[in-house]
């Protein structure tokens, strides 16, 4: 043992002989202190507990022993973790604390109206639902509402009112949603916005699970009678539906976000049924074409190449003057058209005269695409930017000039934009 | 068939006949979700007797910036009577899928072509060859 050691143990015993009795009264008091005195003692205590949560299971033989207030002391103690509390009265396990449960424990199940207009997903239950006064065991998840702040309602008919209306007020453009919705507060606003300031639609939709589909019920069956269209009845209640991003209307004339055409399916409208929405289609905007393009010295197709293209199961339909083919092509402003009719048939070429290889030969190479097992029910767009991409990488074994490329490279772009406009990314 | 898995892809405006199919003419100028053949379903104008067809996309070359073409689609062997002006015709509904999203990346990716070509690479007859 070292001397250092030795010193510490002996500066331990010094301390310990420090260590006198109390001899205030007090102390003797306490010391002295029989059964009744303890029990007066207990009993002048505020907090009856001993410290132990023995007393306060419900299994427990001791529980009818229970002071008074001891439900009152079980909550003196809480856990909260994000939506759900745990406390003596709520003996939750961690299972428990999953989403899922109230704050007092009870299980809810959430009815998720999945909305046509909602542009994502919608979210988790807000923690304003799962805590505080609203612990149902019924939960809607709407995707554009904040519960809580919305104290307004709208009755079917009332729904049906406003749409009405928004029709009638031919509507000429729509404002993008999301912009609208990420504003606070903005569809408790749109609510009050609407004829006759009604009240209390979570209310409304909360009476049952099925309040929802009720309501749409409801207005699709009237909407119905209203739009006028040439779509099944599903379809036209989808239609009804997306009716409803229309509520963030105004101004006029500007183009309609991309995103909210989609989500109200403006692009399987005709253009005389957007009309009648008050809705104008325009064309696409397509890059704009160099003035060198329209001149550019072409390869000719030479009768050769078209008798080749024939021996390969095509027809070629070339328009003289006056040709119903000629006329078909005018009309329709186009320098070539292909088409089959049957799976096993051959295509149909139709060209003018004196047509370009390219024109020719691009027309032909659409039928070697459709016998292409990884091309077959491919999206007509990409089948357009596949066969001029062809080209251009090919342009030495097709025998093509630089005009003949920087023809395809233009086409190909503008493929490319119709394809970005037809949702590929 | 499930009529609700239809939508409308477009009303008819216009007819030709050409070598014995008929061309429908279109009120749009996009290809829409239409691939190169398809099963279509068509409503007379009133929007009842719906009736099937195949019916082939028909594809056009245009100079750019020329007016877009109608899109159009070719149904062999019936007469314009069958198929009346201001009918409508049903295309079964479909999302875009990963193959196509794949080969549309592929595509735009795809480098602009080198002026005049790639060059001419040789190599050496006999000999070990050399790397390019």
């Amino acid at each position: 043992m070292s001397d250092a050691k030795a010193k510490d143990q002996g500066d331990q015993h010094q301390v310990k002989s420090e260590v006198q009795p109390i001899h205030s009264p007090d102390a003797e008091t306490v010391r002295l202190a029989g059964r009744v005195d303890m029990d007066r003692v207990e009993q002048a205590r505020s907090n009856a507990s001993d410290g132990s949560l023995r007393h306060y299971q419900a299994t427990t033989q001791v529980m009818r022993n229970l002071p008074v207030d001891w439900h009152e002391q079980n909550q003196s103690i809480e856990l909260i973790d994000g939506d759900v509390s745990v406390s003596r009265t709520n003996p939750l396990k961690e299972a428990n604390l999953a989403t899922g449960h109230n704050a007092d424990g009870t299980p809810y199940k959430v009815y998720t109206a999945q909305a046509s207009q909602a542009l994502e997903k919608p979210g988790e239950i807000a923690t304003a639902l799962t805590q505080g006064d609203y612990q149902s065991s019924t939960k809607l998840s709407v995707q554009i509402t904040n519960v809580p702040e919305v104290s307004t309602g709208i009755k079917p008919e009332q729904a049906l009112g406003y749409v009405g209306q928004v029709m009638k007020a031919g509507a000429k453009a729509v404002r993008p949603v999301e912009e609208h919705l990420s504003k606070p507060n903005v569809v408790n606003q749109d609510l009050w916005n609407l004829p006759g300031n009604i009240g209390k639609v979570m209310e409304h939709l909360s009476q049952s699970p099925e309040q929802l589909d009720k309501d749409v019920a409801a207005i699709t069956g009237q909407v119905l009678d209203t739009i006028d269209k040439p779509m099944t009845a599903e379809r036209r209640a989808g239609a009804a539906g997306a009716l409803m991003p229309m509520f963030f209307f105004e101004g006029g004339g500007k183009p309609i976000d991309k995103a909210a055409a989609n989500q109200m399916k403006l692009d399987q409208m005709t253009a005389e049924e957007l009309k009648m929405l008050g809705i104008e289609r325009a064309e696409m905007e397509m890059p704009a074409i160099p003035e060198e393009l329209k001149d550019l010295p072409l390869t000719k197709a030479s009768k050769e190449f078209l008798d080749a293209i024939e021996t390969k199961n095509r027809v070629i339909e070339i328009g003289g003057p006056d040709s119903y083919v000629l006329q078909h092509l005018d009309s329709i402003s186009a320098e070539a058209s292909v088409f089959i009719t049957e799976p096993l048939e051959p295509d149909i070429i139709l060209l003018r005269e004196n047509p370009s290889k390219i024109a020719a030969l691009e027309e032909f190479l659409h039928g070697t695409q459709r016998k292409l097992d990884n091309l077959k029910d491919i999206d007509s767009v990409i089948l357009e930017m596949h066969v001029k991409d062809f080209m251009i990488r090919h342009r030495r074994m097709l025998g093509l000039s630089d005009s003949d490329v920087q023809m395809l490279e233009a086409l190909k772009v503008e493929e490319l934009k119709r394809a970005k406009m037809r949702g590929y990314k | 068939m499930n009529d609700s898995n239809y939508q409308l892809f477009f009303r008819v405006v216009d007819h030709r006949v050409i070598r014995g199919n008929l061309i429908l003419v279109s009120d749009r100028t996009d290809s829409g979700q239409a691939r190169t053949l398809e099963i279509i379903q068509v409503k007379d104008p009133k929007g009842g007797n719906a009736k099937m067809y195949t019916a082939g996309s028909v594809s056009n070359w245009q100079m750019p910036g020329a007016k877009p073409a109608p899109f159009c689609m070719a149904i062999k062997g019936i007469k314009p009577e069958e198929i009346p002006i201001g009918s409508t015709v049903w295309l079964e509904s479909r999302e875009i899928t990963e193959k196509e999203l794949k080969l549309y990346r592929k595509l735009a990716k795809s480098p602009a072509p080198i002026p005049g070509g790639l060059p001419e690479v040789s190599q050496p007859k006999g000999g070990k060859k050399q790397a390019v």
